[in-house]
């Protein structure tokens, strides 16, 4: 199980493999979804924590499906859709990718609104505030725990994908997780598969103790 | 100067169409303070939310300083509100949740703070700016709430039940703090409140009962002499004895009551008779062929003694005379408010007696569907 020899072959090996590109675009898709999927879900997780859409549960099951269903079913599908408008590989590599991120941010901005006062907004308006003052002054900086996780969580949908990046995307978009899959897949090159699953896993490590820190200072 | 006038307003919510206000007209003059009185679910909140701009009308006006504001967004009808939950902003502390207003409207953050540390001290929690909010007692968050909604500097105060989650004596406190307010800033409010306690604290009240505005008055007015037995009963504490009027006098089960020659009712008229303006005597003999509420007394036995808040109340129950054969129209038994000192027991024979200081008030009507000018005599 233990290394029988020490050294920097397999970084060596991973820089050639083209690990450096390939993380510079795993982090801007993962970023990427972020922006897209955190609005998003702090939008629905709204409507659905303070119940301002009509059919709440039937909307959160509509929400939830990307999770729920295979992986591999809900790709082909929007690829077709998407291939069929026309949308360029990176971007319909993000537009599924949020789609798969949304059922995460929204979950958590659900509990984030259910979490705080309800009457903040109006309390808002009648102190002078316009409906968007309201939410930028009073609402959103008592959600922004739940910003930050849903963040956190879409940017890893979008930085460890795998099946979306490389059924919509291709093979054109390669990605630390592909690069690893196609690493992994030959023979001989445990090292640098090594390696490529350690720089997969920092963001996740990195995004778990920024959150302990977050937790740490709010407590 | 600011003047609030609420005309014909109406409201109903979209889902059942059942009006929840219907032709509502107020008008609080500047540096008044009407208080909305009314039961749970009369629709109270719902004028204040129509007042603010939270709510839309589907009938009516609301005008400030004789400006109509019915279409425009809560921030710009010159009015500011506090609600029973203090609505606190836990990411700003105390002296920025009270400069929130005066920061929304454009002041740099130093001159807003400035006015928030005018205010925290008019609610004598001047040192307390540096803190959380959670840091705060539910009475101070409500002072809290108040200096943030005075900082605002609107001419016109809403307030929704604010003192209604605390208890009675933050509650009181809280309403010797208001009076310092209004004594100070003169401010002109509209209050919804449940608590009679509460509306005495206003110049005048409105009794709002299923979305029609009942009564206006000063509360002493409107305990003396309520229009209705609907707002009797919604202030409490009477007695209600039907019958009718017949030749200037009230005429029921309980006898004949004496009322002047201005009374105006004829027929069906409720004789409204508050606990305390009755009494309980020892029985008297020879007067028990003369049984007369209104004359020289009744004979009532003790069914049950009780507490109302402090006071202890008495339940009795009419005894019926047969050779009197009067209509027993109900209620046999009345509610009877013993002064301080006195102890009476269940199965005891009394002598109920009115109480010649105390006005005698009817109003027309068997029940609270009638609404009209009530009779009285003194």
């Amino acid at each position: 199980m233990l290394p029988q020899q020490w050294g920097v072959m397999g970084w060596s090996s991973a820089l050639e493999s083209g690990v450096t590109v390939a993380a510079a675009r795993s982090l801007v898709l993962g970023l990427l979804v972020a922006a897209v999927a955190t609005p998003l879900g702090a939008m629905a997780g709204r409507a659905l924590g303070w119940r301002e859409v009509r059919r709440p549960q039937a909307t959160a099951a509509i929400l939830l499906a990307p999770v729920v269903l295979p992986p591999f079913a809900v790709s082909m599908g929007l690829d077709v859709v998407i291939l069929r408008v026309g949308v360029p590989d990176l971007m319909a590599v993000l537009l599924v990718l949020s789609v798969f991120a949304l059922p995460y941010t929204t979950y958590t901005m659900r509990a984030a609104y259910r979490g705080i006062d309800e009457g903040l907004e109006e309390q808002a308006r009648m102190l002078g505030a316009s409906p968007r003052q309201a939410r930028r002054r009073a609402t959103l900086p008592a959600v922004r725990a739940g910003l930050l996780v849903s963040a956190g969580l879409a940017f890893l949908v979008g930085w460890s994908d795998y099946v979306v990046t490389l059924l919509v995307g291709g093979g054109q978009l390669v990605t630390v997780p592909i690069l690893l899959g196609s690493t992994a897949a030959g023979t001989g090159r445990e090292a640098t598969v090594a390696v490529l699953s350690l720089v997969t896993v920092a963001p996740p490590m990195l995004v778990l103790l920024v959150a302990r820190a977050w937790k740490g200072v709010r407590s | 100067m600011s003047r609030l006038q609420l005309d014909g307003i109406g409201h109903h919510f979209d889902d059942d169409g059942a009006a929840t206000l219907a032709d509502v007209g107020l008008t609080v003059d500047d540096g008044e303070m009407l208080a909305i009185l009314g039961p749970s679910g009369s629709g109270k909140s719902t004028l204040l939310r129509v007042t603010s701009g939270l709510a839309d009308p589907t009938a009516g006006r609301v005008r400030v300083n004789d400006v109509d504001v019915t279409d425009l967004p809560a921030e710009q009808r010159g009015l500011t509100a506090m609600f029973q939950q203090p609505h606190l902003f836990t990411h700003l502390s105390v002296l920025d949740n009270v400069a929130f207003g005066p920061r929304t409207r454009g002041a740099s953050r130093r001159e807003a703070r400035e006015v928030a540390g005018r205010y925290l001290s008019l609610v004598h929690l001047e040192g307390l700016g540096g803190r959380r909010t959670r840091q705060l007692s539910g009475g101070q968050q409500q002072r809290v709430a108040l200096a943030r909604a005075l900082a605002t500097e609107q001419g016109v105060l809403l307030l929704d039940e604010p003192f209604s989650a605390l208890d009675a004596h933050l509650r009181g406190s809280m309403h010797t703090l208001l009076r310092e307010v209004r004594a100070a800033l003169s401010p002109t409010i509209l209050m919804v409140t449940h608590d009679l306690d509460e509306a005495g604290l206003a110049d005048r009240a409105a009794v709002l009962v299923e979305g029609r505005v009942h009564q206006v008055g000063t509360v002493p007015a409107l305990y003396r002499h309520p229009a209705s037995v609907v707002v009797a009963r919604l202030l409490g504490g009477f007695n209600e004895i039907p019958g009718s009027v017949e030749g200037g006098r009230h005429l029921s089960a309980w006898g004949s009551v004496d009322l002047p020659e201005e009374v105006v009712a004829c027929g069906s008229a409720t004789l409204l008779l508050r606990r305390e303006q009755m009494r309980l005597e020892l029985p008297r003999e020879h007067l028990a062929s003369d049984q007369d509420i209104g004359g020289r007394g009744l004979t009532v036995r003790v069914t049950s003694v009780g507490s109302a808040g402090p006071r202890q109340v008495a339940v009795v129950e009419m005894r019926p005379v047969p050779e009197l054969q009067r209509p027993v129209q109900a209620p046999l038994r009345v509610e009877v408010e013993l002064p301080l000192g006195q102890e009476v027991s269940p199965g005891q024979d009394l002598y109920l007696r009115l109480d010649p200081r105390h006005p005698i008030w009817a109003v027309p009507g068997p029940d609270g569907e009638q609404m009209a000018e009530g009779v009285r005599t003194s």
